[in-house]
């Protein structure tokens, strides 16, 4: 088929091209409509965070509302809001990171270091589970466990003679109980990554450590690590690339005024400001800023991808 | 590379043709598109034309055929055609249970036949914010609800209202009948700042949050029930007795459960110069002529001081400032709460059926509570909460039409409030003085009643006030009790700065120049960590300076802006 | 094939090796960790036998070993009139329609892409990727789904997630391993593509439709963000929603007027809490086991090669 379009003249040939592909063209179309009115459409509604739209007229009057520059943007930036929800923002995210990512490293090793293959099937199965359970329900567990009231772990702090914490209320705790059921939630299935690449080490290279002598520890820094490096370092670079998801649907089900303080992120002021007090532009600029900055953070990512050598995204 | 980029620059025009092309054929086609998914058309320009048929093509849609026409056009419809309600009036929310769906079928057909309107109920989430969210969905929404009660400016702020001046002018006379000079305020506080009425009223001043002790909870912990405490130290003194005699057992005795509100509208004012606002948030310094925030206020720090002290001790519920009221009240009806700082009827509700069952239960309030500074109970202003008409609704004068007609006749008012005269109440007649004797009819016991007020709009201090509602043994209930001696005490508790003209006070202009919910998330969070301990006290004046970033100098020129407009001269 | 000589020189590797601390040590943990993943759940199916009675007696407490097992919950629950069945049948409807039509959606488009020879191919991609680094936000899908019309309807569930563009990604990667020659010996005899497409491309991925299928299922079941937000009517919340109204904010409102208006005392929240949340999850818990590994599996595929 190639051979023949290359005989027509240019113009021609990716007239002919184009025809050759109608049928295509036409697979491709019902989902670039729905990508032009959910994904594209939206984008079209920033324009919101330059206006003053009251909330109770119809979008289209909405539209028409006159321009007011950058001024939601300057409330914003100048609010008292604004450091604490960066900071907010980037310290959970930094925290999840420093936590979270060499957790299921460290846990893959392990899980590869299981002599008995069912054994590690059956702890693989059951440490995937959390993930297929929604965050309200882990929400519920987590409050289950940790409140003051009955909850299991401050019944263990009780029985040991400790006085009883309120973790979910505590600026001093509420992090860490946000840290750790996130971990728990995606602890297991964060590893299916790196065994799948530890799978694709060749065998070799272990077999001829053992001929050298090399026990399991050295051999795992030596070979297992190495041989997953690209793995690991594309996966750190792009959550880097995603430092302002600091995990929008766990807060929201967990925190309450005593621990804004903490907590409070980017995502849960765009929300209160907008659905529930219905300040649309303001938390249209909000949340705006919030993806013009993400997506600056994603382009840096790739391109850091590709100047460590690694494939990126693009 | 230069053809590249022509290439490219080519496609991108290209692309954007052709995307100018498809968007708006696809806003075009949205209304035959939103067509197979109930969607009335969204109003557009012309959001005042004829009330929409609503095609209700999804299979759980509403459950009856709406009535559509215009309410005067109307041969077969009820006349006043159909309104729906955001039944938020209270009733619901204390409930023990829900209504029972047969009984609310008989109420609805009632309505009807005597009203002359179909009302649909929608029963709001316990949560606050769950509750918050939906009905700001709603308001947004496509299909509007026709009525819904809250403070009034909030709403006007917004743009969500429609006026009702011209409703109530047609339909609204047992509305401005029933609610009487003497509240004061009132339809005032109904207007928005173009003058124009948006609500109906609700409540007059009223001192309706209060410190309880539970009687038998004293009894049980070996104190003496006749001897309230009058000082802070006294209360702190029977609070600690309930945490060492723990009267529940096992250690669940709650000593003190509180919330924010509860907190500052039940103790604070003892260590202040005023009483505690807790619509405005905040008091008159006569010292620099300024209206500021409260945690300002001369006294303050030392209230927030004694409560952490409270909170160390272990007598104020570790949870307080967290949990919604759905659980406070869980929490009351497993007697688990000793004493409480809370709206009345939060705790007078859940521990109705322990009271019917053994009448020597009672909830005692220390009306000679004091701290420092004088009474600790402070009471509102005139409220500026009332029901009020969404912009998007289509039938406001249905709506105005049923509140007049609850609020028109006592037996109307009770009917929708209580259930069925003979089920549950019934009326005896009237006494001197204009006021109603009314029967309350005891339920068989391990019954809970098959009705809690999901009708029931336009709920009115005035028509309270006109009701004395006894049972057949001449007891008064644990919240008609709290009504007729203390919820419009002024003796015993501490007036507000703004007392008297606090619901003049322009909101929208306020708003204009500073983030009111902006400062309040701000002082609630962090009242709340220094009453927990998780901020130290000796942060508290840094704590007042960060208040200065959240828009402190806007907020008090605002708000002093206004006191001075609108203090009487 | 080439797994299953993996374990075996791995097995043969593990015969050189002693037994040292590190095997118990490694076992024990991981033991303990599989534990803490498990505990939670006995705990809940504990507390939801948990009567009223019984909590007034020992608190408001969770336990794993209920005295006096009272299973009103279940009957609020799972009894006639119960909310839940309507959350489930909302929530079932939603996974089989919206999958299918997930499926359609992303399989056409991610076909159509996977072509080489496309013309605007570059174009049509950048298309799609630029909507994974950039979007309106909050406020404007809100109030364009009620310009649409689609708030409040059954729809939003589905239309808003029609295609997840990083599946489409992966999807398209599939159909790229599937070998021309296929194709075009189909072509040569006068098919059309669409026709290829639902004869030939589907049959033969239908383990990449089934990952990918079951990844936009576990969406949906979990979701609930979207349908409480943009959602008013109760009788249309999936159950998820029900179970954040009931798990984080113990309302009961419109859980089962029919049997709670007839009982004398609710049950305690933590009960019917730990209920609902037997409720809700035990579907997943049991077909879970028989459908991990196909994430598994989805998971590697799409990770290394997307």
């Amino acid at each position: 088929m190639a051979e023949k379009s290359l005989l027509l003249p240019k113009k021609g040939r990716k007239w002919s091209a184009f025809k050759r592909h109608i049928p295509y063209y036409l697979l491709i179309l019902p989902g670039l409509i729905w990508f032009i009115i959910f994904r594209y459409l939206p984008m079209y509604g920033v324009s919101f965070a330059f206006k003053d739209v009251a909330p109770f007229e119809p979008v289209q009057d909405m539209l028409k509302a006159p321009s007011v520059g950058f001024r939601h943007f300057k409330t914003f930036i100048n609010s008292y809001y604004f450091k604490i929800l960066m900071k907010n923002t980037l310290e959970i995210s930094l925290l999840r990171l420093a936590f979270g990512f060499p957790l299921p490293l460290i846990f893959a090793l392990m899980l590869n270091e299981l002599r008995n293959v069912r054994y590690k099937k059956v702890v693989q199965t059951i440490s995937y589970l959390p993930h297929f359970i929604s965050w309200v329900v882990v929400a519920g567990l987590v409050t289950m466990m940790v409140t003051t009231d009955g909850g299991v772990i401050n019944n263990i702090l009780k029985a040991m003679g400790r006085k009883e914490i309120y973790f979910l209320g505590d600026v001093r705790y509420f992090r860490s109980v946000l840290i750790i059921s996130g971990i728990w939630k995606e602890l297991g299935w964060n590893t299916i990554i790196y065994l799948a690449a530890i799978t694709g080490i060749d065998t070799q290279l272990y077999e001829a450590a053992i001929v050298d002598g090399c026990g399991r520890f050295r051999r795992a820094i030596h070979i297992t690590l190495p041989g997953i490096a690209n793995i690991i370092i594309i996966l750190l670079i792009f959550s880097i690339g995603g430092l302002l998801n600091a995990g929008f649907e766990q807060i929201m089900l967990l925190y309450s005024p005593p621990v804004y303080d903490v907590a409070d992120i980017i995502d849960t002021y765009v929300y209160r400001k907008g659905i529930i007090e219905m300040n649309y532009s303001f938390s249209t600029a909000v949340g705006l800023f919030k993806s013009a900055i993400a997506m600056v953070l994603i382009v840096l990512a790739n391109v850091t991808a590709k100047l460590f050598g690694r494939e990126g995204l693009w | 590379m230069k053809r590249n980029m022509r290439k490219l620059f080519r496609r991108g025009l290209l692309m954007a043709l052709l995307l100018a092309l498809i968007v708006p054929m696809f806003t075009a086609c949205k209304i035959g598109d939103g067509g197979k998914a109930t969607t009335p058309p969204t109003g557009g320009t012309q959001p005042t034309a004829a009330p929409t048929a609503t095609p209700t093509a999804a299979p759980t849609a509403a459950p009856t055929a709406a009535p559509t026409a215009k309410p005067t056009e109307a041969p077969s419809g009820p006349k006043f055609g159909k309104i729906v309600l955001w039944s938020n009036e209270g009733g619901l929310s204390n409930a023990p249970v829900p209504s029972d769906p047969e009984y609310l079928e008989r109420m609805h057909a009632y309505v009807l036949e005597h009203a002359d309107i179909d009302v649909e109920v929608i029963v709001p989430p316990n949560d606050g914010d769950v509750a918050k969210q939906r009905l700001a969905a709603l308001l947004s929404g496509n299909e509007p609800i026709d009525a819904f009660k809250g403070i009034i400016a909030d709403y006007v702020a917004k743009g969500a209202l429609q006026p009702l001046d011209d409703a109530l002018a047609k339909h609204g006379q047992a509305c401005f009948e029933l609610w009487p000079e003497t509240y004061g305020g009132g339809w005032a506080g109904m207007k928005g700042p173009d003058g124009k009425i948006y609500g109906v009223p609700n409540l007059p001043s009223l001192a309706g949050v209060t410190v309880y002790l539970h009687n038998k909870a004293m009894e049980k912990s070996g104190l003496d029930t006749s001897k309230l405490p009058t000082t802070m130290d006294e209360l702190y003194d029977i609070l600690k007795t309930f945490k060492e005699k723990d009267p529940a057992g096992n250690g669940q005795t709650i000593p003190m459960l509180l919330d924010l509100r509860g907190m500052n509208m039940g103790l604070a004012a003892g260590y202040m110069d005023q009483g505690m606002d807790w619509v405005l948030r905040g008091y008159f310094d006569k010292a620099d002529q300024k209206y500021k925030p409260y945690v300002f206020a001369d006294g303050y720090k030392d209230f927030i001081a004694e409560m952490a002290k409270w909170y160390a001790d272990g007598l104020i519920y570790k949870e307080s400032f967290t949990i919604n009221r759905d659980r406070q009240r869980e929490l009351v009806g497993m007697n688990r709460v000793a004493g409480s700082a809370l709206w009345y009827t939060t705790v007078t509700a859940p521990l109705v059926d322990a009271w019917k069952a053994d009448k020597s239960i009672e909830l005692l309030v220390p009306v000679e509570l004091k701290g420092p500074k004088g009474y600790a109970k402070s009471i509102s202003d005139t409220g500026t909460q009332g029901w009020m008409v969404p912009k998007k609704s289509k039938n406001v004068d249905g709506v105005i039409h049923y509140i007049n007609w609850i609020q028109s006749d006592i037996r109307n008012y009770k009917t929708v409030q209580n259930g069925f005269e003979g089920d549950y109440w019934k009326l005896d007649g009237e006494l001197p003085g204009g006021k109603y004797a009314i029967t309350a009819i005891p339920l068989p016991e391990g019954q809970n009643a098959k009705y809690f007020g999901n009708f029931w709009a336009g709920g009115s201090f005035a028509m309270t006030q006109k009701m004395v509602s006894r049972f057949p043994d001449g007891t008064v209930s644990m919240d008609g009790d709290y009504i007729n001696k203390h919820i419009t005490d002024t003796e015993h508790t501490r007036t507000p700065s703004a007392m008297g003209f606090s619901f003049l006070f322009d909101m929208q202009k306020i708003e204009q120049t500073c983030s009111r919910t902006d400062m309040n998330t701000k002082i609630d969070s962090e009242l709340t960590k220094f009453v927990m301990g998780t901020r130290p006290m000796s942060e508290w004046d840094a704590f007042l300076e960060e208040l200065k970033q959240v828009g402190l100098d806007a907020w008090i020129e605002a708000f002093t802006e206004q006191y001075n407009t609108h203090k009487p001269k | 094939m080439e797994q299953k000589t993996l374990i075996s020189s791995r097995r043969k590797k593990w015969r050189v090796d002693r037994i040292t601390w590190f095997d118990y040590f490694n076992v024990i943990s991981a033991a303990l960790l599989s534990f803490t993943f498990i505990i939670p759940f006995l705990i809940v199916i504990g507390s939801s036998l948990l009567g009223y009675e019984e909590s007034v007696s020992r608190g408001s407490i969770y336990v794993l070993f209920p005295q006096s097992p009272d299973f009103i919950c279940y009957k609020i629950l799972l009894g006639h009139g119960s909310a839940v069945y309507r959350g489930y049948l909302i929530t079932i409807l939603r996974l089989v329609i919206g999958t299918t039509l997930n499926l359609l959606f992303t399989g056409t488009m991610a076909y159509g892409l996977s072509k080489r020879s496309l013309p605007g191919k570059g174009i049509l991609t950048t298309i799609v990727f630029f909507t994974m680094l950039f979007s309106g936000g909050l406020i404007p899908s809100f109030l364009l789904y009620q310009l649409l019309g689609i708030s409040n309807t059954f729809w939003v569930m589905i239309l808003p997630v029609l295609i997840n563009p990083w599946w489409m990604f992966i999807m398209r990667n599939f159909f790229r391993e599937i070998p021309d020659s296929i194709e075009e010996s189909a072509l040569i005899d006068g098919a059309s593509p669409l026709r290829i497409f639902f004869s030939i491309i589907v049959p033969l991925s239908a383990a990449s439709f089934a990952t990918i299928g079951m990844f936009y299922a576990v969406m949906h079941w979990n979701s609930w963000f979207d349908a409480a937000i943009h959602i008013t009517n109760p009788k249309l919340q999936p159950v998820q929603v029900l179970m954040r109204n009931v798990v984080l904010t113990a309302t009961s409102t419109d859980l089962n007027n029919e049997i709670m208006a007839g009982i004398a005392k609710k049950p305690p929240s933590n009960a019917l809490k730990s209920a609902m949340i037997v409720v809700s999850t035990l579907p997943i818990l049991v077909v879970y086991p028989f459908i991990q590994k196909y994430f598994v599996k989805g998971m590697v595929v799409g990770s290394i090669k997307g």
